[in-house]
């Protein structure tokens, strides 16, 4: 054991503001960090300076994909094995680098050097496929290229955003991504000095007027959450940003904070003004390192011009934001999963009621919203939008030009796909085209030319949760772009819930064998028996939702569930 | 007092009560696997879940609290349905030859233990590392109470946690030590809310 190493552990601890079971988390991806994993005496000293028992740290560390109790390598090399990459040859190119390195999945190299493992959606989908050395995305990653992967060079993801009317990305390459003063130029904090200047409830009711519904996926009225905090007598109210983006084929967050993260924070800080916060949490997935950077150099920028911390711009008004990282768990992009994190705990999502506005992290009312809406909420107060009439979209899949596209709400997804994507690569049939990611289902042939807006997708039974559209060409096949979906959430169920626990394997296991053998008589009536089950009984949105491309794809496809010669009904 | 209709009966009671309270109120028994009269409710099992007019999903009758005007219905098709296909993916995930309680519920909802039997079942070896319990996790369907009993539920002993994640998921010790190097004080609490013999006191076992 290093010694010193301990003691940097130690000094880290004693240096915690408060030593409570909310810094568990924060302390084991430092401890992470400096061991390369996370050692027995480490959770030793973490549980006596916490006060958290040794066993429940145990249950943590398991809990999360980025946390080890065993030794890594000193480089780990973690490829995207999402639909998307998937579907772009990365399991290959895995396989090859472990054969390369002569390591198989998960365990370290002897020398220690190297660890190579898949890991589920890098935000990268727009570059797949992906990979992530250490902290460094690399993208487009090929069997050809496998030295280069290994040192940890590469194509670099392009940060950047198609708009012909950019309303939340018009500052995208026109400002330095960390330096509020260009932020300023460019209007910045305005919508929040105006804010300033009004009485609370006229700011929420602004909010509500604009229309704006929640960005994450959900949809939710966003000023009907702020009205609802609000109203609240309690006087600790949260604030919090998910940035815990995870979603299949979703990218757009990493892009926004990448690009224009006083945004964020300014309508982070509109809300709290809004509501009577003090406290605001930003959780920042584990594998966005970049983000995480940038974002801690926003709050210490925006701190020392008098934008956040006390008494801000002498309005008497004081609002803290603290950076949270993720450790590798999709469920706890789920809000309440998101509280149990912060606190210290397993991500196991919560039953609902309590809501959060009601009850959220640390038990008190939460106004907790997605990246892309807080951003928009700075829009609505600088520059007085009186609606929400542009939003991201993340195209990729087998397009010419893959990336973020913010566009107005309505317009055809056909016309997105050909007129602003640029059609799929040489000019192949389209397969299918999935929207909302891998919770999202399978769009049918006679709606490709919807209109992206909700009441035309609900309509149709479809939704654009976090903006997600990835094409398949006629080059793909569905049981093997189901395989991967089902693979994902049989990794990402946190498995509190016996629905999704159960049935997220169980639905792989078919699946899976469907791609690789053909159905079974009883397929179709198992895999809609589970599909079902998860949706109508599991206890939160991804068990929920975690079926519905399987179940879209039995409608739209029974032939690929049918065993030969059984009834096709 | 509120008023509230389950399965068509009128049902008066206090508003702070759940749905499984009401309708256990007018004799109707809702089934469930996690739910533990002295413990707080996980919620996890949703084998008590319910359908109710208006609602998107199911609930589970352990923690909703009823509402005026509200009308459940506590044994519709979506519900058995439901009961059902959990039930089936439970016996194809765990040894439930000890379960009674388990094997009942299969019979009243006409489950086939069976259905899942080509899927991948969780067997580990018998953990026999202590003079007064056996634990036997192949039998383990991971409802926490054991978890729960040790920790802040009553015994505050610490010795127990669900490690790992989703179907995953297991009941372990600091490091999967043995129980006497744990902090375990063997109070026996677990043993007497496991509801499969996963967890077995030495004496019954002989």
């Amino acid at each position: 054991m290093n010694e010193q190493l301990l003691r940097d552990l130690l000094l880290y601890l004693n240096n915690l503001g408060i030593s409570s079971r909310t810094e568990l988390l924060p302390s084991l991806l430092k401890a992470q960090k400096l061991f390369g994993y996370i050692p027995e005496e480490a959770i030793e000293i973490i549980s006596e300076k916490l006060g958290v028992s040794q066993v429940e740290i145990y249950g943590v560390i398991s809990f999360y994909s980025l946390l080890y109790v065993k030794p890594t390598a000193d480089t780990v090399i973690r490829i995207c094995t999402s639909p998307l990459c998937s579907q772009k040859g990365s399991h290959k190119i895995q396989k090859a680098l472990q054969e390369k390195l002569g390591i198989k999945e998960g365990i370290p190299s002897t020398d220690g050097l190297f660890m190579v493992e898949s890991v589920h959606c890098l935000g990268l989908c727009a570059h797949s496929p992906s990979a992530l050395v250490n902290e460094i995305p690399i993208c487009h990653i090929s069997e050809n290229k496998l030295d280069d992967l290994i040192e940890g060079k590469g194509s670099k993801p392009l940060a950047r955003a198609f708009s012909d009317n950019p309303v939340l990305t018009s500052r995208f390459g026109t400002i330095e991504a960390d330096s509020i003063n260009d932020f300023i130029r460019e209007d910045g904090f305005k919508g929040f000095i105006h804010a300033l200047t009004l009485d609370q409830e006229t700011i929420i009711s602004n909010v509500k007027a604009s229309g704006l519904l929640g960005r994450g996926g959900a949809a939710f009225p966003t000023g009907l959450k702020e009205e609802s905090t609000a109203k609240d007598e309690a006087k600790e109210v949260y604030v919090i940003c998910n940035a815990d983006e995870s979603e299949p084929g979703t990218f757009k967050d990493r892009v926004m904070l990448l690009n224009d993260p006083y945004s964020v924070l300014e309508g982070m800080l509109i809300t709290a003004y809004a509501i009577g916060s003090h406290k605001g949490f930003i959780y920042i997935r584990g594998e966005y390192d970049q983000a995480q950077e940038l974002f801690a150099k926003v709050l210490k920028n925006a701190e020392e011009k008098g934008y956040l911390g006390e008494n801000i711009l002498n309005s008497g008004f004081s609002f803290h934001v603290e950076i949270r990282s993720g450790a590798g768990a999709y469920i706890c992009g789920e809000e309440t999963a998101l509280f149990e994190s912060i606190e210290g705990k397993r991500g196991y999502p919560r039953n609902k009621p309590p809501y959060p506005v009601d009850s959220g992290v640390f038990g008190k009312p939460t106004d907790i919203n997605n990246v892309e809406t807080f951003s928009y909420i700075s829009r609505i107060f600088g520059e007085k939008r009186d609606n929400s009439s542009t939003r991201l979209f993340c195209l990729s899949g087998d397009v010419k030009r893959a990336g973020l596209y913010e566009l107005p709400f309505g317009i055809p997804l056909i016309e997105l796909i050909n007129d602003w994507g640029g059609g799929t690569k040489e000019d192949r049939k389209i397969k299918t085209i999935i929207l909302g990611g891998a919770s999202g289902s399978f769009v049918p042939e006679k709606y490709w030319d919807i209109p992206l807006d909700q009441k035309s997708l609900r309509e149709a039974g479809l939704s654009m949760g976090s903006g997600v559209i990835m094409v398949f060409d006629e080059t793909k096949e569905i049981p093997s772009i189901l395989n991967d979906i089902s693979s994902f959430f049989n990794h990402e169920s946190c498995g509190k819930c016996y629905p999704c626990q159960l049935g997220s394997r169980k639905q792989h296991e078919i699946i899976s064998r469907i791609h690789k053998s053909g159905p079974l008589p009883d397929d179709r009536d198992k895999l809609l028996d589970i599909g079902f089950t998860m949706k109508d009984a599991s206890l939160c949105g991804l068990g929920q939702t975690a079926s519905s491309a399987v179940l879209s794809a039995i409608n739209l496809w029974p032939e690929l569930f049918t065993a030969k010669g059984g009834p096709l009904q | 007092m509120i008023g509230l209709f389950i399965d068509d009966i009128e049902v008066e009671c206090d508003e702070e009560m759940t749905i499984m309270k009401a309708a256990e109120s007018v004799g109707i028994e809702i089934p469930t696997i996690c739910y533990h009269e002295k413990l707080t409710p996980p919620g996890l099992c949703r084998q008590c879940v319910v359908e109710v007019e208006g609602a998107r999903v199911l609930l589970p009758s352990c923690v909703t609290k009823v509402r005026e005007g509200m009308k459940v219905k506590t044994n519709s098709p979506r519900v058995q349905r439901v009961r059902k296909t959990i039930l089936e993916m439970l016996a194809g995930s765990t040894d439930l030859s000890n379960a009674q309680g388990l094997q009942e519920q299969m019979k009243e909802s006409g489950a086939d233990s069976k259905r899942f039997d080509n899927s991948e079942k969780r067997v580990f070896p018998i953990k026999d590392d202590n003079p007064f319990y056996i634990r036997d996790y192949s039998k383990c369907i991971v409802c926490e109470r054991c978890v729960q009993v040790c920790s802040e539920d009553i015994q505050f002993s610490y010795a127990l946690t669900t490690s790992g994640r989703g179907y995953e998921n297991r009941i372990s010790t600091y490091y999967d030590k043995e129980l006497p190097q744990t902090s375990c004080v063997f109070c026996g609490n677990c043993i007497d809310v496991c509801p499969t013999g996963a967890l077995i006191a030495r004496k019954e076992s002989l």
